[in-house]
């Protein structure tokens, strides 16, 4: 899910929270009553609260879980390898546009994260390259141009550096 | 009345490990201005002198919020069975001997592979020379070491005052609640079962960064003993987020305590909350899972499993723990002090974290946000804006406690613009560059990032000028006479 | 002697002759399972301390040398499990029945430390040992298999 659209959910949601919790400590301050009458309202609110918030997890995570980006059985493509090491990758130049592929992504070294950056220099997906495993990541591009992979796993002085790029087409 | 002899100790303890936190806290917030003043462009460091910053910054900011509240946290079970001082100074030893160590690694050695010190990046292609490796790894052991001892010493005195891990756990509580309120028998305070939580889990995890640590010194000795690198991911995560986790746990006894306090309002026992420390129990150490969403070696049920695992430990904390956080202020006429106010903006950040946290523990939005500055940004959130805040507010309900008095208006407002508000600009900055796709540690940062940067600087400086004042205000209070009750 | 006694006694022997093992069968064991194996020993050992000392230990926490013993000893254990030893062993099996016996040693020193000190803690540190123990087959000294392509 693109990080602004997730950015605008986060901020909304809590700026309600922040707004419900000041509420609630302003709200009657000037009048005190006893705890037991703010305890009894507030336990049979929270049988709903807690069933909201379960049925909310819930949901989440059945609406998530098609979208997890994992190869399975069904997975095809043409498959590119991806060579991580300190402080470059080795990458394919060219890609093919609305083709499923998969990359074979390990590290001839330490830990290295293959993170792809749109034309617009956006994160759409990454995957760890690590040393001694290879990890397959199933994409699919629709918009041609050239993209830019940069290291997302710290991996020493030249980490904020490691980057390079290939072309959809 | 004079207070005797037990809760004098008791106090020095707490004061002592209160004190050493927040000063490793304080030179720990300097370090973090500069990196991210770095990241801003305004200051220019020596190649690698971010790295080996970041790698002090995050141990040691971790291990001070630790130091800070476990004091506390050992003052609270020490109120309800007595524990041997000694041990106590023991852990205390293990803590500065560690820390000194890891300054030690960073400040001649340069050490650079971060807290979470992935197998092989110690080893291979480093800046610093390999003793500083080996300092920095002996260091963390004796920091585990001291953390459980302190967690071995709670856990024991709990299971003798009661009754097992079944009294501890209140089972009979939860399944016989009936007979067990018949034989009036009382459940442990709210407190104990942060205390026993952070025990437990404590103790579990500390095996596994044990095991870790002890693997990386042999490797380190004998580079012919190869480990793997997808298990030593899982242990270094698996102990690194549930100890930074715990830290929460900790802080949040002075929460029931203190808000108790403020409030005049009685936190008890009730079996949800029990329920939801279970819960907690169990969550916290499966939901480090997340960290290794984006190795897809891992074996894929594990990922299903840290998503709901990551889901359900908020659950507990929103439902029960801050929810009856929040009924025990309402309407409480409570007095808006330093320490009520840290203690419920505290809360506040917490949750706000935890939103972040729960959207990033999701694997669709993961993909795009896996180490990005979102992640600096969610855990800036609920650590600087929740367990700092936790412990200062429960600083300042002894404090006004003792001296009988709140601080003016003004100074609240100084502290709490600084505290809070320099802290939103901080944390915001990290959430946008972050979701628009800036990598987390990298001393050099793409755009937006830097722009990003400098508005976080400024933030950062102005947390710095809340945090200044407080000390003062903290300064000025314990200099006042204690009011009689409390000489 | 009682029967809990006995019962630990047997354990006991039946864990050192596990762990004299090499002297009398040589094989050529992979080092997952060989730690796998020293866990089996550390269980062992573990169990016969807290049959010992069960369940006459002290109940309110007591001194700091037990403390310490029973903090130090898993990672003592863990240490001995050193996974280039073992081109060693196979040339010197008495050496390999010491490492086994230096197991023993700790895995019980886990338990009856962790018990002298209070109650439970015994327990506690004896189960986190034996899930260090188990955990090490996972990468201690152990590279994963060979990926293909
Ligand atoms: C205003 C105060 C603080 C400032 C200015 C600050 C600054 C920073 C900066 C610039 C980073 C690096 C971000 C990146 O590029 O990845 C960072 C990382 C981190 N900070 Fe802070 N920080 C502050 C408070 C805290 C607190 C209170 C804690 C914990 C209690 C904390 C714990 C950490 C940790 C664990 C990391 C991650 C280290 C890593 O990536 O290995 N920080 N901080
Ligand atoms: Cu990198």
């Amino acid at each position: 899910m693109p990080g602004l659209l997730v950015l605008k959910i986060f901020l909304g949601v809590a700026i309600v929270a922040i707004a419900a919790m000041v509420a609630m400590a302003l709200y009657g301050a000037s009048s005190p009553v006893p705890q037991e009458v703010v305890f009894s309202k507030g336990y049979a609110v929270r049988r709903y609260w807690l069933v909201a918030v379960l049925v909310g997890a819930a949901a989440v995570f059945a609406i998530s879980v098609p979208h997890f980006p994992y190869p399975s059985a069904a997975t095809t493509g043409r498959h590119y390898t991806i060579i991580a090491r300190q402080y470059f990758f080795a990458l394919p130049a060219v890609i093919p546009v609305n083709t499923p592929v998969v990359f074979d992504v390990t590290s001839a070294d330490v830990n290295h994260g293959f993170g792809i950056y749109n034309p617009r220099g956006r994160l759409i997906g990454q995957v760890q390259a690590m040393p001694d495993y290879v990890n397959h990541l199933p994409f699919d591009f629709h918009v041609p141009g050239r993209y830019t992979v940069r290291c997302l796993e710290y991996c020493g002085i030249g980490h904020a550096a490691m980057q390079g790029s290939f072309f959809v087409r | 009345m004079s207070v005797p002899m037990n809760v004098r100790a008791a106090r020095a303890i707490m004061w002592t490990y209160l004190a050493t936190g927040l000063t490793i806290f304080l030179l720990m917030l300097l370090l973090g201005i500069a990196m991210r003043a770095e990241q801003a462009g305004w200051i220019t460091l020596a190649p690698g002198s971010f790295y080996s910053m970041l790698s002090l910054h995050g141990i040691g900011m971790i291990v001070a919020m630790a130091i800070a509240g476990l004091g506390t946290l050992w003052y609270f079970v020490n109120r309800e069975i007595q524990l041997d001082a000694r041990i106590a100074y023991t852990a205390y030893g293990f803590f500065v001997a560690g820390v000194v160590c890891v300054i030690v690694a960073v400040f001649p050695g340069h050490y650079g592979a971060l807290w979470t010190m992935l197998y092989p990046l110690p080893f291979i292609g480093t800046y610093w020379p390999s003793w500083a490796t080996g300092v920095w790894l002996i260091g963390n052991a004796l920091a585990i070491a001291g953390f459980v001892i302190l967690c071995a010493q709670m856990l024991a005195a709990l299971l003798a005052r009661y009754g097992g891990f079944r009294g501890v756990l209140a089972i009979d509580y939860v399944f016989q609640h009936r007979r067990f309120s018949e034989e009036g028998k009382e459940p442990p305070p709210p407190q104990m079962f942060a205390a026993a939580i952070t025990a437990i889990d404590g103790l579990i995890s500390s095996a596994l960064g044990m095991l870790y640590g002890i693997a990386m010194i042999v490797h380190w000795i004998d580079p012919s003993v190869p480990l793997n690198p997808l298990w030593a991911k899982n242990l270094i995560y698996q102990f690194g987020h549930t100890f930074a986790n715990l830290t929460i746990y900790i802080a949040v006894a002075g929460v029931y305590v203190g808000l108790a306090h403020c409030t005049k309002r009685k936190y008890h026992t009730s079996v949800p909350l029990v329920v939801a420390w279970w819960g907690t129990l169990l969550f916290v150490i499966l939901a480090y899972f997340h960290h290794l969403y984006m190795d897809f070696v891992q074996n894929e049920a594990l990922q299903y499993i840290g998503e709901i695992a990551s889901y359900l430990a908020a659950i507990p904390v929103v439902v029960v723990t801050i929810f009856s956080g929040v009924m025990l202020v309402h309407r409480s006429g409570l007095r808006w002090g330093l320490g009520a106010l840290f203690l419920y903006a505290g809360m506040i950040g917490w949750v706000v974290g935890g939103i972040a946290a729960v959207l990033d523990a999701t694997i669709p939005i993961n993909f795009d946000l896996h180490n990005t500055l979102w992640v600096p940004g969610h855990f800036h959130t609920y650590l600087l804006e929740g367990v700092l805040l936790f412990i200062l507010g429960w600083m300042f309900v002894q404090l006004e406690q003792r001296s009988g008095t709140l601080s003016s208006l003004l100074t609240r407002w100084l502290v709490g613009i600084g505290i809070f508000g320099g802290g939103a600009l901080f944390v915001l900055g990290f959430y946008i560059a972050g979701a628009a796709g800036v990598p987390r540690r990298y001393a050099i940062e793409p755009a937006p990032g830097p722009q990003m940067a400098s508005i976080a600087t400024i933030g950062a400086i102005i947390v710095l000028a809340g945090f200044l004042a407080m000390v003062f205000e903290a300064l000025r209070m314990a200099r006042l006479p204690a009011t009689e009750a409390n000489a | 002697m009682n029967g809990r006694l006995l019962l630990a006694s047997l354990v006991l022997l039946a864990t050192v002759l596990f762990a004299l093992a090499p002297l009398y069968r040589h094989g050529d064991v992979p080092i997952a399972i060989h730690h796998l194996l020293h866990a089996l020993i550390l269980f062992g050992a573990a169990l016969a301390a807290l049959l010992f000392t069960w369940p006459g230990a002290p109940r309110a926490p007591g001194r700091v040398p037990w403390l310490l013993i029973t903090l130090l000893s898993p990672l003592a254990a863990m240490l001995l499990m050193w996974p280039s030893e073992y081109s060693v062993f196979e040339r010197e099996p008495a050496l390999h029945a010491l490492q086994h016996l230096g197991l023993v040693l700790f895995g019980f020193l886990t338990a009856y430390a962790g018990q002298r000190f209070a109650a439970g803690i015994g327990i506690a540190m004896s189960a986190t040992m034996l899930l260090m123990g188990l955990l090490a087959a996972g990468g201690f000294g152990v590279s994963p298999p060979l990926q293909v392509h």
